[in-house]
């Protein structure tokens, strides 16, 4: 049984790991010197303590690990210089099918105005008109070819 | 320490075989002792400790300061542990939704060391926050300083002393009712 007196074991512990001020210290190790209950509670903190400051040896990994890492590398390529020219490639291929996409929709684009152009619109709102269309069908192929850049090739 | 860390790390950047091995010589026991207290299983630690070795090497040219090397390490560890905890918690059912804890449905084997007392520590252990886990295991490993502690753990390091005490004081009631065999 602990007596009245006794401080609490989160103090006892609290001296062990030693965060208590100065007098604090001093009174709880001057109780314990002279407490048995206290003393026993502190021997059972010196064998958690003990076990909890043993290491672990996990044996001989070194050689596991380097045939892992040797694995690893023969494996796995690497893509250091292979994807940043993978990336311009792919940015060149997308540019130049822009570019002949853009010829092709304009000169589609142009037959079908010439053809459906109501007569309240002028030849600048055609242009117009014409010039958004291809730039948004631009954007969107641009976008269409990225997404499946992303895909397959890791840039 | 007697090696030359930095030296060693550096070696390593430029894939000496040799050097990574004096590495794993000099840090495999703490790795393997984080791994293993977090976790509490010796198959699953010895595989990341395996694990937190190749992913440093492989990614060493993102250590910016070779001094750093311990506790980047120690990081590393920690993560690979982590996810396996969490690993743990998707795929087994806990009876506890407070405090999920895998190592309860295996309690730890005794193939570490073949004590008892060891059993019921680590069996403790195994019920305290992952977090806490870590603390008492780098505090008790006595090579780490306040900083390096509250760096690898992620506290600041004024709550570094707080935390430990209560951690501490959590265990200890988790080892009630053991007293007897602890002191035998």
């Amino acid at each position: 049984m602990k007596k009245n007196s006794c401080p609490e074991i989160d103090k006892l512990i609290a001296n062990r790991l030693n965060l208590l001020a100065d007098n604090e210290r001093r009174s709880v190790e001057n109780h314990l010197l002279d407490c048995p209950q206290c003393q026993k509670l502190m021997a059972i903190e010196s064998e958690i303590d003990k076990e909890l400051s043993l290491n672990f040896d996990p044996r001989n990994i070194e050689e596991m690990v380097l045939i892992r890492l040797r694995l690893i590398r023969e494996f796995k390529p690497r893509q250091s210089w292979i994807s940043p020219v993978l990336a311009i490639l792919n940015s060149i291929l997308i540019m130049v099918i822009v570019f002949f996409a853009g010829i092709l929709l304009t000169e589609i684009w142009m037959k079908v105005v010439q053809y459906m152009t109501p007569a309240f619109l002028t030849g600048k709102s055609v242009t117009l008109i014409s010039l958004m269309s291809i730039i948004f069908l631009s954007i969107s192929i641009l976008f269409g070819f990225r997404k499946i850049g992303l895909k397959y090739i890791n840039f | 320490m007697v090696f030359d860390l930095v030296e060693l790390v550096n070696k390593s950047k430029n894939g000496d075989e040799d050097a990574m091995a004096a590495i794993v010589t000099n840090f495999k026991q703490l790795i393997f002792t984080i791994a293993y207290r977090l976790i509490g299983d010796y198959d699953m630690s010895m595989d990341i400790c395996q694990e937190t070795f190749i992913k440093a090497f492989q990614n060493l040219d993102k250590l910016k300061n070779p001094e750093k090397f311990k506790t980047w390490l120690c990081s590393i560890a920690r993560n690979l542990a982590y996810d396996r905890l969490r690993e743990a918690t998707k795929i087994l059912p806990t009876n506890s939704e407070q405090n999920p804890n895998p190592q309860e449905l295996h309690m730890v084997e005794d193939v570490v060391t073949g004590s008892r007392k060891r059993v019921i520590i680590q069996n403790a252990l195994n019920k305290l926050e992952p977090r806490d886990r870590l603390l008492l295991t780098l505090y008790y490993y006595q090579n780490f300083s306040i900083k390096e502690i509250a760096e690898i753990v992620g506290i600041t390091p004024e709550n570094v002393k707080v935390s430990l005490s209560r951690a501490r004081i959590k265990l200890r009631k988790e080892l009630q009712g053991y007293e007897e065999e602890l002191l035998s």
